[in-house]
Order: structure tokens, then sequence, then C-alpha cells
């Protein structure tokens, strides 16, 4: 039959990164101060069995 | 050629542009004093706890996906939603990474405005896991330092010498 698509997998040879059709944006509630998220980040790399 | 995967993922879409792995999970960290009225609770030393907004990989919302391409750009995907998008390219001045297990944590400063995410791996067993999270750490490795904060190194010091 004539009329078939002659695109093979047409999604496949395309990046990922280039399928994007939404960006999540951050919110502004995701934002903290510097020492807040250095406090933070001392508890998460201090923390023996953290299951993050 | 371009079939022959160099890629570590068989299931990665890549062709030696870009690298893939695969997550179990995706948190953005939500401070929980922003919910409090600034002021009485302000101690120094002991940081409120946070909460967590997690992102599961899973059919319905889409799997989740970290990709770094050659160019040094870092992404994070679920399906066809873009969660993370940034340059690793001279990152080392307001990003950080540690490494936990088969976590990473980031955290990001950008104009005295700090945020962290982390991600956990996936894999078919956790050592399968872990080998994606030590395999995404090594080429994170060329752009950045990635801490890994598990003694190994201290202890080889701790030799006693005279």
């Amino acid at each position: 039959k004539f009329g078939q698509g002659t695109s093979r997998e047409p999604m496949q040879s395309i990046p990922r990164y280039l399928q994007i059709n939404e960006i999540l944006l951050i919110s502004d509630q995701e934002f903290l101060p510097c020492h807040v998220m250095d406090q933070h980040w001392k508890f998460y790399v201090g923390c023996e069995e953290l299951i993050l | 050629m371009a079939e022959a995967g160099k890629v570590p993922l068989s299931h990665g879409l890549t062709g030696g542009e870009a690298t893939e792995w695969p997550l179990q999970r995706y948190a953005r960290c939500i401070p929980s004093n922003t919910r409090d009225p600034p002021g009485p609770r302000q101690e120094a030393g002991t940081a409120p706890c946070p909460t967590w907004k997690v992102f599961d990989s899973n059919e319905e919302s889409g799997y989740l996906v970290l990709t770094i391409v050659i160019s040094g750009h870092f992404f994070i995907f679920q399906g066809q939603t873009l969660l993370e998008g940034f340059s690793l390219i001279g990152s080392k001045d307001w990003l950080k990474i540690v490494r936990r297990m088969d976590c990473l944590l980031f955290g990001t400063t950008i104009k005295d405005k700090s945020r962290l995410f982390r991600v956990q791996f996936s894999g078919e067993s956790k050592e399968q896991a872990l080998e994606h999270c030590c395999s995404c750490v090594q080429k994170l490795a060329q752009y950045i330092t990635v801490q890994v904060p598990d003694g190994n190194i201290q202890e080889l010091q701790l030799i006693p010498g005279p």
C-alpha cells in the first residue's frame, strides 16, 4: 500500500531535551536564605543513615 | 554505529550526545518556616525541619530521567516536563552536590537565594541503582566536585604515623 507514513520512529530520534512541552517553574516558597540552606546542608551531609 | 550504544543505559534515547539515568524519585525542598510568621523562632543552630515536594517515577505521572548533554547541560525530566535545567559549566560557584548511597543532594545559591533538591536513582536492584548513581557522579565530576561524606578517605588518612 502506498500512503503509509514515511516517518519511522519519529520521536525516538529526537533527544529528550528537545521534546520538552512544559517547564515546572520554581515557586517563591522553594527559595531559602543562604544561611538556612547551609544549616540544612550541614545536617544532611552529617547524617549517617539519612534516607533522602 | 549510531545504534551501538556506548551509553550505560539500554533504555536511553541517546546517541552519544547525552547520557541518561533513570530516577526513582525527585524532590524539592520547601522550607517549613515559610508558613510561620517571621520573628519568634529564630534560633541559630537549629534548622527548621523542611518538607519535601516529592515527585515519583511512574507510568501515570511520567518517568523521571536525569540527562547530562555533552555540552554540559543538566536536565531532569518527568515525561516531557522539565523539572531542572542548567549548565554545569562554571557551576562550581553556585552549585554543590553531595552523594549519599544512591541519592544525590543538590544545593544552589544564586543571587543570595538558595534552594535544595534531591534525586534517588532507580535500578532493578539496589546495587544497580547505586551503580547508576556512581556513573552519574563520574559524569558530573567532569564539571564539578561531588562530595561523598562516607568517611572512607578519612579512614585511610587516619593510619597512625610516627
